[in-house]
């Protein structure tokens, strides 16, 4: 706890993150674990439905899930809410880099430029509270 | 109130009751708890997973009227809906910093969908 309200100081004197760098990691790899459920979703939807490797999929969509949910709970003991939610639009960018690299799916101009202002927007509302 | 509104109002009930979820998730972590499992197996996160399931329930039922392509335009709102309870609820404190970036946010979710 003393850590985080070390963290949460130092993020509203020097204008840098309000949380440990520890904490703002597992953040993040609980976003990537996150966003694994949509690719996982789509993987179970293109098998037959009921089959082994539907019920495979759909039991791994399920893991990720309840993995997440245990991660998300530790991560709320040690930031605030608002400050976890402003990064979790991360997880849109994660979607497509999943669909481009596993689907092939196609990514236009104007998502390359929505995940950079995406990007932008997660930078300037987690860096410091003040 | 036609249909189509009636069933984006499902969705949109649907999304905020979802971020009042996440706001109990949060009530709960804020508290101490004699062990790690009773960090989980507790009313409240009890209640906001149950909150969670029958969210999806309630998209499931709007998507059968409202078309897929309004999500980017619905499920966002979570974006306001979460800092907005968390400032009323939690006390939390929004800063014109975290606001602004939330905007830009809105506008890179708008751009991608566009």
């Amino acid at each position: 706890m003393g850590d985080t309200e070390n963290g949460q100081l130092e993020g509203k004197k020097k204008g840098h993150l309000e949380v440990p760098l520890k904490w703002f990691l597992i953040l993040h790899l609980s976003l990537i674990v996150n966003s694994f459920a949509g690719t996982l979703s789509k993987l179970a939807g293109r098998e037959e439905f009921l089959s082994p490797k539907f019920l495979f999929l759909y039991g791994l969509v399920l893991l990720d899930t309840f993995a997440f949910a245990l991660v998300w709970q530790q991560v709320l003991k040690h930031m605030s809410l608002t400050f976890a939610f402003t990064n979790k639009p991360i997880t849109i960018i994660w979607g497509l880099l999943w669909g481009v690299s596993i689907f092939h799916e196609t990514v236009t101009p104007k998502m390359m430029l929505g995940s950079v202002i995406i990007l932008i927007g997660i930078i300037v509302g987690v860096s410091g509270n003040e | 109130m036609s249909e189509l509104t009636k069933y984006m109002a499902v969705w949109m009930f649907s999304v905020f009751i979802s971020s009042v979820a996440q706001i109990m998730l949060k009530a709960a972590a804020n508290r101490e708890y004699p062990s790690r499992i009773r960090e989980y197996l507790n009313p409240i996160v009890i209640s906001a997973y149950g909150i969670f399931f029958l969210s999806t329930i309630l998209t499931m039922y709007a998507l059968k009227y409202v078309p897929l392509t309004m999500s980017p335009i619905i499920e966002p709102c979570s974006y306001i809906f979460v800092p907005v309870l968390g400032w009323l609820i939690l006390k939390e404190k929004v800063s014109r910093r975290r606001i602004l970036g939330m905007a830009i946010m809105f506008i890179g979710i708008a751009v991608f969908s566009m």
